[in-house]
């Protein structure tokens, strides 16, 4: 469906229906806060069956998502030492390969085991739905990297990785996106980074994005579909189909492991219907996670998580931050959003709405690593990172575009359009909402009860039951905190168990963390959003050492 | 992953069906009994906090392992004996109905030990003891004469003479003491040879300070002298209708600062008069007649009818009291007229939100807060709650443990009763000397009284020792204020 994704050139009727959709998210989490602030100031007792019942929802979802993340944890344990390439490579003579991996493994690790039995009913599916893929020498890269004011240092790294992908480095194109308005030093730090590394790849593409052309906002998109339309002029001049182009999109920042380009490749060929897919790895932020004060670790740790979460289901799974789609389809829904903000998840729903909801995310068990806001300061990286969750929750921004886009659409099952509509509702107004309510209005029942309620036994209930569910989210939390030990990287220096205990510790932090960085910033963001006061593009402070 | 999702999805999803409306239940009181024949039952709760903690607690038959705080469940509905004890202590018994639904609540129960821990702090023999208000000083009187008078500093524990040695007042006999509330100054009426003299002096300097004021006092003994400030710039004296204004500083007296009014009160720096019907209200430095009348109207003339003469205590921002000679207590606050006669003093609590008050035989509290009932068809405000009314004679009373009780003297002895147990009779604590006052300090936990056959000074603990209410202690000195009336 021809569906103009974005906020602009609307008609009136358009006009009033994206204002309505953009008023809501905000309402929602505002009527929740003060609702139940109100209610507990005059209806104490209701207010407190209100609590009750949330607080139980709360921490039921709470433990189902701790299962969720426990499960994605293991599936990329359990492919942590898979050669992707090896599989990549063997796909090429399909026949021969599936049945070579149909064969009992005689891998004594269970991980293997596990792995490959799941590889062999994937290599089946895609032998039933006659889905082969393409020869993987035929399969190509396109990485787009936006640079705007980022040092030379943070994209050389992001370069080099790539680079380290040895085999299908050469089957990658790179094209640095580099906006016009960046300072000359950037400029020249982007041109020396392609002299060094021209020869390791099979193009280096440096596209100068202008400022202000028609219909483009200051945003990272425009500057991404600028170069990757002078990246598609490129592949079809060498003629090759852009059925075979892998587009990743990513961040300056973002380090990626010598497997991750065969893993991606690994993930498009799995994928049966891989020309209306995105595919997601998980974001990790690690490239300098010792060097950023402890409450920055904790934040950019528990994004990590909730992707980790999302990824676990894939039907509702949107894209993040640096991730990768079939480049024919890129092109075939008009590139990224080029006056959205949040063109990482924009780009999937404009695919999903464009392909009439035949698109889905496939997630990827690799990761690639970012780094976490630093500002050089303790306040400064509170800053940083409060602004940096603003414009992740100015994601919202998706909301009153996509139910447009379902009220439009009639191709699009009714189910789906619910499915998706109240994931995206729920995510944002519980963004918002919940760390408010967790942390002030659950106990509020209790403090603002006069007399007559203070002498009900609910009333001594409730704030029982409260105590109580937070005994029980401790649980949940040393869960959590066990595993962002496994998932962090070994720091290298000595004392480590007590970096250990430290890092333990800061998950403590995590009240705060939720109201002021995460709750505080979503609640900002969708305000703005209802009062129509839209965001600007702002690049996060980072800095390497 | 798919499947495995859906399932816990739709077990989680039961799972909180199931236990929600079954938590909720939980929560409103309902229990599952297989002792009763309805199966769910609505049952009610005991809250309990004791001073000290860690009491044993037994409700009807049973003797419960929590100690105090507690919070004690699942009670079915009825009457039980709830009884307290802790070693030492003396037992705290009650009958406690429980009603489903409903928490009986017993915050801040203090509990007095079997024999009250009593310190003697000044051997010498007293005949009087008098506060001053909202400061850490006892002024002791041993006999008529101002030179056996002691200051008593009951926070340090350390006593002296009021009159430095060789003071020419040695001889001079006390008439009357003036107090200010929170002032460390006081002003002496005595009678010397040379007739009634007026002498200030302030408590906290550290030798004797005592300055002779009569000069100021030309006009006679006036009926009511008013100051604000530790070290105040003004008095204020009131003779029949007229209100001086003294200056201490120039040592000038302004004898018509206002005319005609049949009481005052200072608060902030403004003194208010009421003048006929009407409040009035001028700053200490204005000039006779720049009064401005804050309020006046019918329901004034109503309230204060006839020429009777008022005192004005402003207990807090909000809530000011009119005490009137014939022992009337009005205020601010609906219904206005609270008693007509009769009221012998009053005492407010540490925040100003309620008062003690006491009639010769009855001893009430005034909560200017207590929320509104609602669904009345006539708007109230608050009443008065009488706590003990066949008191013989009732001299003082003073909230203890943050208001939860008020600790009074009657006759020549000091009880102590809970706030709401009406029907519970007040607990006998010590005797005291005839006729000599009191005083109770929440920080110090202690009742300060003249021990009743020897006039010794003495302390009691009424609070376990070490418990004090800390940071509260300006708060809880202006519990002080105008103990003597």
């Amino acid at each position: 469906m021809r569906f103009l994704y974005s906020h602009r050139n609307l008609t009136q009727g358009e006009i009033f229906l994206q204002r309505f959709f953009e008023v809501l998210p905000g309402l929602a989490s505002w009527t929740l806060i003060l609702g139940l602030v109100a209610l507990s100031i005059w209806m104490p007792l209701v207010a407190s069956i209100a609590v009750i019942a949330f607080m139980l929802a709360w921490i039921l979802r709470l433990f189902y998502m701790t299962i969720f993340l426990f499960l994605s944890y293991s599936r990329l344990t359990i492919e942590k030492d898979t050669d992707w390439l090896a599989r990549v490579r063997g796909m090429d003579q399909f026949d021969d390969y599936l049945a070579e991996i149909q064969k009992k493994s005689k891998a004594k690790n269970v991980h293997q085991r596990i792995s490959r039995w799941a590889h062999a009913k994937d290599l089946e599916r895609l032998k039933k739905l006659n889905a082969l893929p393409p020869h993987s020498s035929e399969i190509f890269h396109l990485v787009v990297i936006p640079v705007v004011k980022e040092e030379a240092s943070v994209v050389e790294a992001n370069v080099r990785s790539i680079a380290n992908n040895k085999e299908l480095a050469r089957q990658t194109v790179i094209a640095l996106a580099v906006e016009a308005r960046a300072q000359q030093p950037v400029k020249d730090g982007m041109a020396r980074i392609a002299e060094v590394y021209r020869e390791r790849f099979m193009a280096f593409l440096i596209e100068e994005h202008p400022d202000g052309l028609p219909g483009e906002a200051r945003v990272k998109g425009a500057n991404t579909s600028y170069a990757a339309r002078a990246a598609a002029k490129y592949f079809e001049t060498r003629k090759i189909p852009f059925e075979h182009v892998i587009v990743s999109c990513f961040d300056a920042d973002t380090v990626v492991g010598p497997d991750y380009f065969a893993c991606l490749t690994y993930g498009f060929m799995n994928c049966p219907n891989r020309q209306r897919a995105s595919f997601q790895p998980i974001p990790v932020f690690h490239n300098n996670i010792w060097e950023v004060p402890g409450f920055a670790r904790v934040v950019e740790t528990g994004s990590s998580f909730f992707q980790l979460i999302e990824t676990t289901d894939p039907e509702r799974l949107v894209t993040f931050s640096s991730h990768s789609m079939s480049f024919k389809a890129l092109v075939d829904v008009g590139y990224w959003p080029a006056d959205m903000i949040s063109e990482d998840s924009g780009i999937f729903w404009k695919a999903y709405l464009h392909f009439d909801g035949q698109y889905q995310v496939v997630p990827l068990p690799t990761t690639l690593s970012m780094d976490i806001v630093d500002a050089g300061s303790w306040w400064g990286t509170v800053g940083s990172l409060y602004k940096q969750k603003k414009r992740w929750a100015w994601g919202v921004e998706n909301f009153p575009l996509v139910m447009r886009g379902f009220l439009a659409n009639k191709k699009i099952p009714f189910y789906d359009k619910l499915r998706h509509g109240y994931k995206l509702f729920e995510g944002h107004v519980t963004w918002a909402a919940l760390p408010f309510l967790l942390t002030f209005v659950g106990w509020l029942p209790g403090i603002s009860a006069g007399n007559e309620f203070s002498s009900t036994v609910l009333y001594y209930s409730a704030s029982r039951f409260t105590q109580a569910i937070f005994g029980l989210s401790s649980l949940a939390l040393c869960g959590t905190i066990i595993m962002s030990l496994w998932l962090l990287p070994k720091k290298k220096k000595r004392f480590s168990l007590l970096w250990t205990l430290v890092h333990g510790l800061e998950w403590f932090l995590v009240p705060f963390i939720l109201v002021f960085l995460s709750a505080m910033p979503a609640l900002d963001a969708q305000t703005r959003l209802m009062f129509n006061k839209r965001m600007e593009f702002w690049v996060s402070d980072k800095r390497r050492n | 992953m798919k499947i495995l999702r859906k399932v816990l999805f739709y077990f989680f999803f039961a799972l909180y069906l199931v236990l929600c409306p079954l938590i909720i239940l939980y929560a409103f009181g309902y229990i599952l009994t297989p002792k009763v024949q309805e199966g769910f039952v609505k049952t009610g709760l005991v809250h309990i906090e004791t001073l000290p903690a860690n009491a044993s607690l037994m409700i009807g038959n049973r003797r419960y392992t929590e100690k105090t705080p507690a919070i004690i469940r699942n009670l079915l509905a009825g009457d039980y004996d709830v009884r307290l004890s802790v070693r030492g202590y003396r037992p705290w018994v009650r009958k406690v109905q429980v009603e489903p639904g409903k928490a009986a609540n017993f915050e801040k129960v203090l509990l007095l030990p079997q024999r009250l821990k009593v310190k003697t702090l000044i051997t010498s023999s007293f005949k009087s003891l008098l506060p001053v208000p909202g400061t850490r000083y006892l002024i002791l009187g041993g006999s008529d004469l101002v030179g056996n008078v002691k200051v008593f500093d009951w926070k340090n524990e350390s006593v002296r003479p009021l009159l430095p040695e060789g003071s020419s007042f040695t001889s001079a006999k006390l008439i009357r003491v003036f107090t200010a509330p929170e002032s460390s100054w006081v002003l002496f009426q005595v009678k010397g040879p040379e007739g009634i003299l007026f002498l200030g002096c302030s408590l906290d300097k550290d030798k004797p300070d005592v300055k002779d004021l009569s000069a100021l006092f030309s006009q006679g003994e006036p009926r009511e002298i008013a100051w604000e400030g530790g070290h105040p710039d003004y008095l204020f004296a009131l003779y029949d209708q007229d209100l001086s204004r003294m200056d201490l500083e120039k040592m000038t007296v302004l004898p018509t600062f206002l005319e005609k009014i049949r009481g005052f009160g200072l608060f902030k720096g403004k003194v208010y008069a009421l003048k006929g019907a009407s409040l009035a209200r001028l700053n200490f430095n204005a000039k006779p007649g720049d009064e401005a009348v804050v309020e006046k109207g019918v329901f004034l003339e109503n309230l204060f009818q006839g020429n009777g003469k008022f005192k004005i205590d402003f207990i807090s921002n909000k809530a000011i009291c009119f005490r009137g000679e014939r022992g009337e207590l009005f205020s601010n606050a609906l219904p206005y007229r609270f008693v007509d006669e009769g009221v012998e003093g009053y005492q407010a609590d540490a925040g100003g939100r309620k008062v003690v008050l006491w009639q010769k035989e009855r001893l009430g509290v005034l909560d200017f807060e207590k929320p509104e009932r609602k669904k009345e068809f006539f708007e109230r405000g608050p009443e008065i709650e009488w706590v003990v009314e066949k008191g013989q004679h009732i001299r003082q009373a003073y909230f203890v443990y943050e208001g939860a009780y008020v600790l009074f003297c009657d006759k020549d002895e000091v009880f102590l009763s809970r706030l709401g147990e009406r029907e519970i009779p007040a607990e006998g604590l010590v005797a005291v000397r005839e006729n000599s006052a009191i005083f109770y300090s929440e920080k110090t936990g202690k009742l300060y009284y003249l021990e009743p056959s020897r006039g010794e000074l003495v302390a009691a603990d009424i609070l376990p020792e070490g418990i004090t209410f800390s940071g509260m202690m300006s708060e809880i000195e202006k519990e002080t204020q105008g103990v003597v009336k």
